[in-house]
């Protein structure tokens, strides 16, 4: 199953297009339900030898007279963190595009939310932009998928990247092996943010720098002589783009990589997400490709 | 110099002239900035290097709209033409009257305006019959003015130089299809504000005769800016319009003996388009304040009565006419005729052809847009050229 963005951008709706992104995802794969200690009521199951005692459902006994093992759901000690770059730059899209990278943003971070919370575990939100705050804190549970949805969609892109200082300490008691996705396009004015993100590897987190980009960026093909204008700073430039198109990409790429490089050195991984193509198609791909075993 | 087209159906075209304005203007429009967030990894571009592309910009918007203006051209195929557009043989004629009273303007007139046409200046009734040449009796004048108008349609165009004030009536007649154009003199500053027309004769029995001159000085009268015949001569003239032999030198004594008309029977003349009802009898003028006086005579040595009346105009008399409908030998006779084969003459093969401008296609738009083409893709392979400015 493949979604064009155009028919995301329909939809709108998070629930229903994080769902469909993420079982889109899930079909097939075959994950099954863990069952086991937990909250949420999952099953019953005959009672074998080596079951405690205590896990015996006895009101079901009195009515049945069989032994039967009350089961809940797993629930992972896993921590998911989503971190979402809200500034300026984040509501830019490609001339034509149903999604500016927010709102791709967005979408993949209910798709997720949705499979984190499928498999049992704690989702969080925290938003960089004019300030970092955790939007959300962690917990498990359908429920909490509902309450990312609505921190989610009081979203939106605007301002600076001034409290990207204050990242690693929103996310300071982030518990050890927390994962935490980063949807950001990783544009800054200066280099506060990639050493911040660099920094969320540290203390054996699970740091997966996900960054998102236009194809009127990756490229830039606009024809003749145009003025663009930088979100954040406000800065009009007039360029021609088929003149310095190559220098552009050039410095672009060397950019980039250099994330890329900082950000493995500090442990994490770091993914180029297009927004301008099918999201499930690529959050399938992202998702395989960190899934297979590491050469 | 006009300017003729020989295709004017393209001209349309220029209006197509609003699309790369349209387009430049759109494109203003559309050139608000682009939020663009990978701004800081694109190379600026220095000021001077902008205003070239601005200055480019617009020259590129100039050369396509010339480049259509082109296009146009080719396919309009303009010309400039100094002469008549028409085609055929040309002709210019001198009018009688025109002749009569002002020969050296009507002449010079006629000769300008041949050179002009490219016909070899012709000049008809340069021996336009004067006082004193007689008419030999011809053909009926039916025949002749009918085998005139024919000759006459065969030239087109046809320019006629004309007395002050319109057209001679024959001129006017529906055989002749030519396009006419009237050459109408100026008065010389000289001549006076009155004129006169007198139609007399001695062969007064003949009616037809008489009715044929009268109508042809009436019409000449009424043509003249000065109608001064009939009602508006001044009062207490004593000089009678005659009709018929003046039988008196005697001014104050001057009387009609023998009128075939009755003077105040009324007559239907046609000018032009018009028919009029005249009185003759009561078309008095002043001859004495009538300078220059035409006398149209209708036979071939001036009229006596002609003589009497005009001896005693105070003004000089310029012009005999002779008119005579029942003169057997008018072709080979010295008035109206000769006028008439001339006309007749001027289409022999010798007469000059006159061409048609000749329009082979001009080629010059398609050189012009050539260039400008070539320019244009100069200009804009300048301005999208990766590396093609000498500071990238």
């Amino acid at each position: 199953m493949q979604i064009d963005p155009h028919t995301l951008a329909r939809l709108g709706n998070l629930e229903i297009t994080g769902r469909t992104i993420a079982t889109g995802y899930l079909h097939g794969r075959h994950l099954g339900q863990r069952h086991g200690p937990g909250t949420e009521f999952s099953q019953y199951r005959t009672w074998q030898p080596g079951d405690p005692r205590r896990s015996v459902d006895w009101r079901l006994f009195a009515r049945t007279g069989q032994l039967h093992v009350r089961e809940a759901e797993l629930e992972t000690d896993l921590r998911l963190w989503l971190v979402l770059d809200t500034s300026a730059s984040m509501g830019v899209r490609t001339p034509g595009a149903p999604l500016t990278k927010l709102g791709f943003a967005l979408r993949l971070a209910a798709a997720l939310g949705f499979l984190a919370q499928q498999q049992g575990d704690e989702l969080g939100l925290v938003e960089m932009g004019r300030q970092t705050a955790v939007r959300l804190p962690p917990a498990a549970g359908r429920d909490q998928w509902y309450r990312l949805l609505g921190a989610l969609d009081s979203l939106d892109a605007g301002g600076d990247l001034v409290g990207a200082e204050s990242l690693p300490l929103t996310l300071l008691d982030a518990s050890e092996g927390a994962l935490i996705f980063v949807l950001s396009d990783f544009y800054q004015q200066t280099g506060e943010l990639l050493q911040n993100v660099a920094r969320l590897a540290l203390g054996n987190r699970d740091l997966r720098a996900l960054c998102l980009e236009c194809e009127v960026e990756t490229r830039f093909d606009l024809g003749g002589a145009r003025r663009l204008r930088d979100p954040e700073s406000g800065e009009i430039v007039m360029t021609q783009p088929p003149r310095v198109r190559a220098q552009y990409l050039a410095s672009r790429e060397s950019y980039l990589n250099q994330v890329a490089r900082e950000i493995a050195a500090a442990g994490g991984r770091f993914g180029r997400f297009s927004v301008d193509r099918p999201l499930d198609e690529s959050l399938r791909r992202y998702l395989m490709a960190e899934s297979a075993p590491a050469p | 110099m006009n300017l003729t087209w020989l295709s004017p159906g393209w001209l349309w075209l220029a209006g197509v002239l609003i699309v790369p304005l349209l387009i430049h203007l759109l494109s203003r429009n559309a050139g608000r900035p682009l939020d663009f967030a990978a701004l800081r990894f694109v190379p600026r571009t220095p000021l001077n290097k902008l205003l070239g592309i601005a200055l480019s910009q617009r020259l590129l918007l100039l050369l396509r709209c010339l480049m259509l203006l082109a296009l146009t051209l080719l396919l309009a195929q303009p010309r400039l033409e100094s002469g008549v557009p028409d085609r055929g043989t040309a002709a210019v004629l001198i009018s009688p009257l025109a002749m009569a009273l002002y020969p050296e303007q009507a002449l010079a007139k006629a000769e300008a305006e041949a050179s002009r046409l490219g016909v070899a200046p012709r000049i008809l009734a340069r021996d336009f019959p004067r006082p004193g040449q007689s008419a030999a009796p011809g053909r009926p004048a039916e025949a002749i003015v009918a085998e005139m108008h024919q000759a006459l349609g065969r030239f087109d165009p046809l320019a006629v130089v004309i007395a002050p004030g319109g057209a001679d009536r024959l001129w006017r007649s529906p055989p002749i299809t030519a396009r006419i154009q009237w050459l109408e003199l100026e008065p010389p500053a000289s001549a006076a504000r009155t004129i006169a027309v007198l139609a007399a004769d001695d062969r007064h029995d003949d009616e037809r005769y008489l009715r044929a001159a009268i109508e042809t000085a009436l019409s000449a009268a009424m043509v003249s800016p000065w109608r001064l015949l009939g009602e508006d001569s001044p009062q207490g003239a004593d000089v009678q319009f005659a009709l018929g032999e003046v039988v008196t030198d005697d001014r104050a004594a001057l009387q009609i003996r023998d009128t075939v008309l009755p003077l105040d029977a009324e007559m239907q003349v046609a000018v032009g388009d018009q028919v009029v009802r005249q009185n003759y009898a009561t078309a008095r003028t002043g001859l004495a304040d009538s300078n220059p006086l035409v006398l149209l005579a209708a036979e071939g040595s001036p009229a006596d009565g002609g003589q009497t009346l005009a001896s005693l105009a105070a003004g000089e008399i310029q012009f005999h006419s002779r008119f005579h409908p029942q003169a057997g030998e008018l072709v080979s006779s010295g008035g109206l005729p000769v006028l008439v084969r001339d006309w007749l003459t001027l289409a022999a093969p010798s007469a000059p052809r006159w061409q048609p401008p000749s329009a082979p296609i001009a080629w010059w738009p398609a050189w012009v847009l050539l260039g400008l083409w070539l320019l244009e893709r100069l200009l804009s392979q300048r301005a999208v050229e990766p590396g093609g400015g000498r500071n990238q």
